[in-house]
């Protein structure tokens, strides 16, 4: 039996078929409410990005500060002698 | 002659001042009267008011639009709910992309265009999920009987089930073709595809399906011996 004959005679009756219609209108209207009234996630995402971004290089300024501080610290005198010189 | 001066498309120059206003009114009566009959006309208003941001335009477009919208998406599932939220989101999609919608062509196909690649995605995402029953011997007999016998709805349960074994660019091309009934032109209109592409899209699907169809009447033979 040749199963794409017989497959084009069932589609060919499958193409009269009545398909439900349900009523969406108010759906489509409430989600699309819904969607104007929320915030916009991709704001928001990218408020809290930069906010942690900017936290996250203060405080490596201030660490690399303060490390920079205790390292020179030994170093002051020799420091400034070397400034004295007219090299640094 | 009175019929050229009246038609719409005559040339100004050759028509007197008097007749020329009487052909603008008569062609603003014809227009008058098409705009209140005529959905594309409608369409166009209500897309523009939509456009607009107005929510009652829009959802007269929906109701307008949603059983063709419903008989669509009945061909990407049968599930009630889901088929329920497929059509709810063609009219989601289309109303987020509405500002793109240049006028050029009817709203009717722009809407069909939207609700093809939803059901292109929900196909896509359902394979992902293993959403699909494999072909048994029930249907290989049920497959080989007339169906004259059955009614257009089991057709289709039998013709979905069929198809639902294929990828979904197959499947859509079959779809398009066999259950929509559209030609090659339509369906690259409607895809974007070259009408080549479809012709071959088509052929391999077809012999994809002859093979899992062949297949599956085999086994189903075996099984009877």
């Amino acid at each position: 039996m040749d199963m794409m004959r017989q497959f084009d005679r069932w589609a060919e009756r499958a193409r009269w078929e009545a398909a439900p219609t349900p009523d969406v209108s108010a759906c489509v209207l409430r989600r699309l409410q819904g969607a104007q009234q929320a915030p916009a996630p991709a704001n928001g995402w990218f408020v809290g990005f930069a906010a942690a971004t900017a936290a996250a290089a203060l405080i490596c300024a201030w660490v690399g500060y303060v490390a920079w501080i205790e390292l020179a610290e030994p170093w002051q005198g020799w420091l400034h002698e070397l400034s004295g010189w007219g090299v640094l | 002659m009175i019929s050229a001066f009246l038609s719409c498309d005559a040339p100004a120059p050759l028509v007197t001042p008097f007749i020329s206003g009487a052909a603008r009114l008569y062609c603003g009566a014809m227009n008058h009267a098409t705009q209140e009959t005529s959905p594309a006309v409608e369409d166009r208003q209500d897309v523009r008011l939509a456009q607009d941001g107005d929510g009652v335009a829009y959802a007269r477009l929906v109701h307008r639009h949603q059983g063709a919208v419903a008989r669509q998406m009945w061909r990407f599932t049968r599930d009630a709910s889901a088929h329920a939220e497929l059509v709810e989101e063609v009219f989601v999609a289309s109303y987020l992309s509405l500002r793109g919608y240049r006028g050029t062509g009817p709203f009717e196909h722009w809407l069909r265009k939207i609700a093809m690649r939803t059901g292109l995605a929900f196909w896509r995402a359902g394979r992902k999920r293993q959403e699909i029953k494999p072909l048994d011997e029930s249907f290989a007999a049920r497959m080989a009987e007339e169906p004259t016998g059955y009614s257009a709805g089991e057709a289709g349960e039998l013709v979905h089930r069929a198809l639902a074994t294929l990828a979904p660019r197959d499947r859509l091309v079959l779809t398009l073709m066999h259950l929509e009934g559209q030609s090659v032109a339509e369906v690259a209109g409607s895809t974007g595809w070259s009408a080549t592409m479809v012709k071959v899209q088509a052929w391999r699907a077809r012999a994809r399906l002859k093979k899992a169809l062949e297949q599956i009447a085999e086994f189903g033979s075996r099984g009877a011996e």
